[in-house]
């Protein structure tokens, strides 16, 4: 591939940032355990040793102050060095054992709960929603923090049959929600409304180009119009031009997935399907949520194996026995009418009676 | 409505001043155990009432975003128009490229915490979904270009927006871990370093957003929502220590439970021996993780998938392996370079304008993207061979096409 050369900085080499016990024993680690909710001992070859204590982190933004606060613990507790997941979570790492039940106590009493491994809610990673963008049909940090509350215990023992993790987005664009256990996906029900007089400065071939159904045509030679027939409220055409606007306070809402996983063990990875279609917003509280979040997850801790994942149920209880046990209500929109739509329905007669 | 409003934005104002704001929808958002967002942007200078706003009415109240263009910046500044000009006119954010593995030192974070707190409005995005650091709240390009010349200073970098390659996610690899199979903190490094310009400065049909995983727990969900995913693979057998299963049998450790459980019963205790079948093995991780005396091979290398996404054009899609097993050696990783480099040229050739990889292979068909892409197609580029006789036989090399 060619390139072009223009030269950026990068980012930091790996060492920089690294605790000497990690830079000793990189690529040498051994085993693991953990020891309490929240606390991975690693063990090394060499038989070092590697405390991390991870904490939750609050939904999508977090204020300088806090970070400051969680810093002064790091210099404190864990020299200076600290990861955060790639589920968001703050990990102190390298923290002296001798002082780990003064570090949880301390930054529980900042507000961020230890816990979060293992057999456990893991923190639940959401996008800005309303906080910071324009596409949202649902505020995710909102129903996030509902979760949190709601699931509070879960994140804090090692008591479910596996992991749960739970994933948000605010509109089909966001790429977490059908990754997790269960997830909750913004749904706009609303068709796009055109603004006659700032639709000019869009790039008007991208967006009619950019609609699946193709149900953008050109209206004229300034203009454009929307097929109500066809729109699937997908938002591409919201993403791509700033005069088409997506979102209705009385129609949106969210929809709930179950079943991502991305680990290769077992049944391999895959993306969830969605199981309610639609929910409306309820904010502060998001009863909604909570309840289909909780419906589902109960329905998996009655009934699961150790160590399976919600998938790993579903793959061997089969939907029909999900849809029943979980108490949801089947409807026309849980059939895939959109591209795949032969894949997903059924051609066999092994019925879950 | 304007009166409301302005009260609104005085009561926003007060905050400051230490005088409580009405904003009770937030404020049933602090209580409750779980980190709360409310509270966090209350304890900095966000515009609190766009929030609030939001809430109360269930509609987002910003406007437009995307990629903004400031010369010199590349593709690190993010503009963000709002719907309430009466609260705020709009809020910029930096896109900081995060660290390999994510690991951060309070000395380095201080001063980005600092940074955010002079020219932002002191609230941070710590690890968006692609694993950057967004300062949020800048309000001018003058105040992003400081932004960015200290971050340079430090030996960070902006970037990872617009139509560009984004920062690419990596997990802890053996920083931290024993199962990685590839050392995706130094590759990542190497990455960024090498395709820097293409992450800074955005030049394809749509974005190229990256992923990589040390092994096949995928914890960086590269197969699933990387356009390109880079995960680390093993070609041979687990490695067994018999003598330290022997020993965590006997501490209680329940290796018939694991045998039994294992995808492809691939795995036989004999006592003191534990053998696993070659022929069956499919080398998923599930007893490395359960076990620690069991440990990826040593034949190790990255799978490269291709094509996942969430949304695109045709909906949401896993990745779809190209290169199975490819060595990643370093320091030029040479391999990796040229199957990465391959894929992301066919992408630049052949895709519509904002369409991502994903789509332009469903649009094309797979084979076709294979055949582009130059690779020699196994048995594991498919988990199923086709259903249809719909094929496209060449004209000249396979005497098809034409009636003689």
């Amino acid at each position: 591939m060619s390139k072009i050369q223009v030269g950026g900085v990068g980012v930091p080499p790996v060492e920089e940032n690294l605790p000497p016990v990690v830079l000793r024993n990189y690529g040498q680690w051994d085993t693991h355990e953990v020891v309490r909710p929240g606390v991975i001992k690693r063990i090394a070859a060499s038989g070092d040793v590697c405390y991390t204590v991870r904490t939750a982190m609050p939904p999508s933004r977090i204020s300088v102050a806090s970070m400051l606060e969680l810093c002064d613990l790091a210099d404190a507790y864990s020299g200076g060095f600290f990861r955060i997941t790639l589920r968001n979570s703050f990990e102190f790492v390298d923290v002296n054992p001798a002082k780990m039940d003064e570090l949880i106590e301390k930054a529980e009493a900042l507000g961020f709960p230890v816990g979060g491994t293992r057999n456990s809610l893991h923190n639940i990673m959401a996008c800005p929603g309303w906080i910071h963008c324009n596409l949202p049909a649902t505020d995710s940090p909102g129903i996030a923090k509902a979760l949190g509350d709601a699931l509070f215990d879960e994140f804090k023992n090692h008591r479910l049959p596996s992991w749960l993790k739970i994933n948000i987005g605010g509109c089909a664009n966001i790429e977490e929600a059908l990754m997790a256990d269960i997830g909750i996906i913004g749904v706009h029900r609303d068709i796009p409304i055109v603004l006659e007089d700032k639709i000019r400065i869009c790039e008007q071939p991208t967006v009619i180009h950019s609609c699946p159904t193709g149900a953008i045509k050109p209206k004229g030679k300034e203009s454009v119009t929307i097929n109500a027939e066809k729109c699937i409220h997908c938002g591409a055409c919201t993403m791509h031009c700033e005069a088409i606007l997506t979102g209705d306070p009385k129609l949106d809402g969210f929809a709930v997935s179950v079943g991502g996983k991305a680990s290769n063990t077992g049944s391999g990875p895959d993306l969830g399907r969605i199981v309610i279609p639609y929910l409306p917003n309820n904010p502060p509280h998001w009863e909604e949520a909570v309840h289909a979040v909780r419906q589902i997850m109960d329905a998996w801790v009655k009934d699961a194996k150790p160590d399976e994942r919600i998938k790993e149920w579903i793959h061997r209880i089969g939907w029909d026995r999900f849809f029943r046990r979980a108490g949801i209500k089947v409807s026309i929109k849980d059939v895939d009418g959109f591209w795949f739509n032969n894949e997903f329905a059924r051609s066999d007669l092994r019925f879950g009676w | 409505m304007l009166d409301e409003n302005a009260e609104v934005v005085q009561a926003g104002e007060a905050e400051k001043t230490g005088a409580p704001a009405e904003t009770p929808y937030m404020d049933e958002m602090c209580k409750g155990p779980w980190p709360s967002h409310a509270k966090e942007l209350k304890r900095t200078r966000y515009p609190v009432m766009m929030y609030e706003e939001g809430t109360r009415q269930c509609y987002t109240q910003w406007g437009h975003g995307g990629m903004s263009s400031v010369p010199g910046l590349g593709s690190g500044a993010i503009a963000r128009k709002s719907r309430r000009p009466d609260i705020i006119s709009h809020s910029n954010l930096i896109r900081v490229l995060g660290n390999p593995g994510n690991f951060y030192t309070t000395k380095a974070f201080r001063k980005i915490c600092a940074l955010t707190d002079t020219y932002g409005d002191a609230s941070l995005h710590v690890l968006t979904t692609n694993s950057n650091i967004e300062i949020c709240g800048i309000m001018n390009d003058q105040q992003m270009k400081a932004v960015t010349a200290e971050l340079n200073a430090m030996g960070y970098d902006v970037g990872s927006a617009g139509d560009a390659i984004r920062n690419i996610p990596d997990c802890m690899g053996p920083a931290l871990c024993e199962y990685a199979a590839v050392d995706a903190p130094r590759l990542k490094y190497f990455m960024t370093k090498h395709y820097i310009d293409d992450i800074q400065y955005p030049r394809f049909p749509f974005k190229i957003k990256t992923k990589m995983a040390g092994c096949p727990n995928d914890c960086g969900k590269a197969l699933l929502h990387g356009d390109i995913g880079i995960i680390g693979v093993f070609k041979d057998l687990p490695k067994v220590d018999d003598e330290k299963l022997s020993a965590w049998v006997e501490k209680g450790g329940n290796i018939e439970r694991v045998c039994d459980t294992c995808p492809t019963d691939a795995m036989q205790w004999e006592g003191t021996r534990l053998a696993i079948d070659g022929e069956r093995c499919i080398r998923c991780m599930y007893c490395i993780n359960r076990v620690p005396a069991i440990k990826p091979g040593d034949d190790r290398g990255v799978a490269i998938t291709v094509g996942g996404n969430m949304k695109g054009k045709y909906g949401p899609k896993k990745g779809k392996v190209v290169f199975p097993f490819i060595k990643a050696e370093a320091p030029d990783y040479k391999e990796l370079v040229a199957a990465y480099g391959k894929i992301c040229e066919v992408y630049d050739d052949h895709g519509k304008k904002k369409e991502r990889v994903g789509d332009l292979m469903q649009r094309v068909g797979f084979d076709k993207f294979l055949e582009w892409c130059g690779v020699e197609v196994t048995t594991m580029h498919f988990s199923s061979p086709r259903r249809n006789t719909f094929y496209h036989w060449h004209v000249e090399s396979e005497k098809g096409g034409t009636h003689e």
